[in-house]
């Protein structure tokens, strides 16, 4: 097999570290700052991926000063931290920890951010750099950065400034220009930073490296040797508590909107010129302009709700009888949709795309693509 | 030969069991010609090792370096939108009435119309 020229190894050999930096955390007392943030952060640090320079803002409600947040991200890091917490790698990292109490509406509140910030620059040398990054219920979303760009924040005349905008982000076209046109209002679109964690997985990263790394699978990715492709995520586990978010979601915005649809778009797009800047989102883009409208939705579309029984061998209450739903709830926990890709290498290959919560599945929360051949194929 | 072949399959599996799994056809051992499907595997956990760094740890980097690679860009976010709205605004009008499925189920039985009626049918994870 000949080494096939890789432009996926070009990213390789960028510097990986950052500029001295400061991270906001908006919603810095909430669930997603302590299960996922903080051990991130904490875990970039043991790995010595963050610069000298580095420091970490608290930014939340509620009244604690930076020692009673030092505590409680130390508890959230032991708890869920991937690796064990070390005490001394603790200490220097939590000096680094700072807090500022505010509610998300309050200018005030932004003041004091802005003049600890420059404190900071000047005790961690984080240079103007800030990351500011919304862990805020999504209401907020819209009035933090706009309080960021009334206190100066969003575009500082020294370093760069960038936000960073949790899911969802929206819950329709119409809310989504809305808040697209609010922040995009204060940050342009390159400081703008939409996360789905999906994409951040090695798992759907490799994706691309599947494909365009290895001579043998692109040759034949396309409609003469695909027979159909399937993308789906199977919980094997019900909502969980999760009801009063359920509510406001379904299985369509909470999976398919966002992580499906990404991870479609990985399977379908054409190769990359290089791994850098716009290229892999251009050809995303593409992708996504070639997905034909859904014209029969009662045919190619499929919801559905679960109702009581046993997952492997545990008893599950039905979604309707999960605490903060409806009792006549029509809020979707599954759904199936066959989607059609109108270009020359997919047209003809139904793509499926199905996301079920409280299902049964051979392992616990599958997620998984998967393209089966033409049979035909397998005769040459 | 007497009966079709299965399929070739190729499994990218996200989470959990992460890794990539690839079925073909093999000869069953004896004396006739029988073939059954087999599976080549691949799994992260025996070749890397398990220390796999958190997605937000690679994305919080990301930012901080400005990377935007692996963000969603707005066009790809409108586009998805664009796609979907139309299918919730539907549903609200009733079209696809909601279905229910027993919990530990593989799904409703509409999913599975939905995918053998062009004569495939689901792979199940």
């Amino acid at each position: 097999m000949t080494q096939t020229l890789n432009p996926l190894r070009e990213g390789l050999r960028l510097p990986r570290m950052p500029d001295s930096c400061a991270v906001v955390v908006f919603g810095a007392t909430g669930d997603l700052t302590a299960r996922k943030l903080m051990p991130a952060l904490y875990n970039l640090s043991r790995e010595r991926m963050l610069p000298g320079g580095f420091s970490i803002v608290g930014f939340a409600r509620r009244d604690w000063s930076d020692g009673q947040f030092r505590e409680i991200m130390k508890d959230a890091v032991a708890r869920y931290s991937r690796e064990p917490l070390q005490d001394e790698l603790w200490d220097s990292f939590a000096r680094r920890l700072h807090y500022v109490s505010s509610t998300f509406g309050d200018p005030a509140g932004f003041e004091r951010l802005g003049e600890r910030l420059a404190l900071q620059d000047e005790a961690h040398g984080a240079g103007g750099n800030r990351l500011f990054y919304l862990a805020t219920p999504p209401q907020s979303y819209a009035q933090v950065a706009q309080r960021l760009g009334e206190a100066g924040l969003a575009r500082p005349e020294h370093g760069w400034s960038r936000i960073v905008v949790e899911k969802p982000y929206g819950r329709d076209i119409a809310s989504a220009r809305e808040l697209d046109h609010d922040i995009g209002g204060v940050f342009r679109e390159r400081q703008i930073f939409r996360i789905d964690h999906y994409l951040g997985k090695e798992t759907v990263q490799n994706i691309l490296v599947f494909r365009f790394s290895n001579g043998i699978f692109e040759p034949i990715w396309d409609r003469r040797y695909v027979d159909n492709v399937q993308v789906s995520v199977a919980e094997s586990v019900g909502i969980e508590g999760r009801g009063n978010y359920y509510e406001e979601a379904g299985a369509l915005r909470d999976m398919v909107q966002n992580h499906l649809m990404q991870v479609l778009a990985l399977v379908a797009m054409e190769p990359v010129a290089s791994f850098r800047g716009d290229d892999v989102r251009d050809e995303k883009a593409k992708v996504f302009k070639a997905i034909t409208p859904i014209h029969d939705i009662g045919r190619d579309t499929v919801r559905a709700q679960y109702t009581g029984g046993a997952i492997l061998g545990t008893q599950v209450p039905a979604y309707r009888e999960e605490q903060g739903v409806e009792p006549r709830s029509a809020v979707e926990t599954y759904v199936a949709m066959k989607l059609g890709i109108e270009n020359w290498r997919w047209a003809g290959v139904p793509f499926t795309c199905a996301s079920a919560s409280g299902c049964r599945s051979a392992r616990r929360r599958a997620r998984s693509a998967s393209t089966g051949r033409r049979s035909t194929c397998s005769r040459r | 030969m007497t009966s079709e072949p299965a399929p070739n399959l190729l499994v990218l599996r996200i989470q959990p069991d992460e890794g990539i799994s690839l079925r073909f056809g093999a000869k069953v051992p004896g004396t006739r010609m029988d073939v059954r499907p087999v599976n080549m595997d691949f799994r992260y956990g025996s070749s890397f090792g398990t220390d796999t760094p958190e997605a937000y740890e690679r994305l919080l980097l990301d930012a901080m370096i400005g990377d935007g690679t692996l963000f969603t860009r707005w066009d790809s976010v409108a586009a998805s939108w664009e796609l979907l709205t139309p299918v919730l605004d539907a549903w609200r009008d009733g079209a696809s009435p909601l279905q229910f499925y027993e919990a530990g189920s593989w799904g409703p039985d509409a999913a599975r119309e939905l995918i053998e009626r062009d004569g495939r049918e689901w792979h199940r994870m």
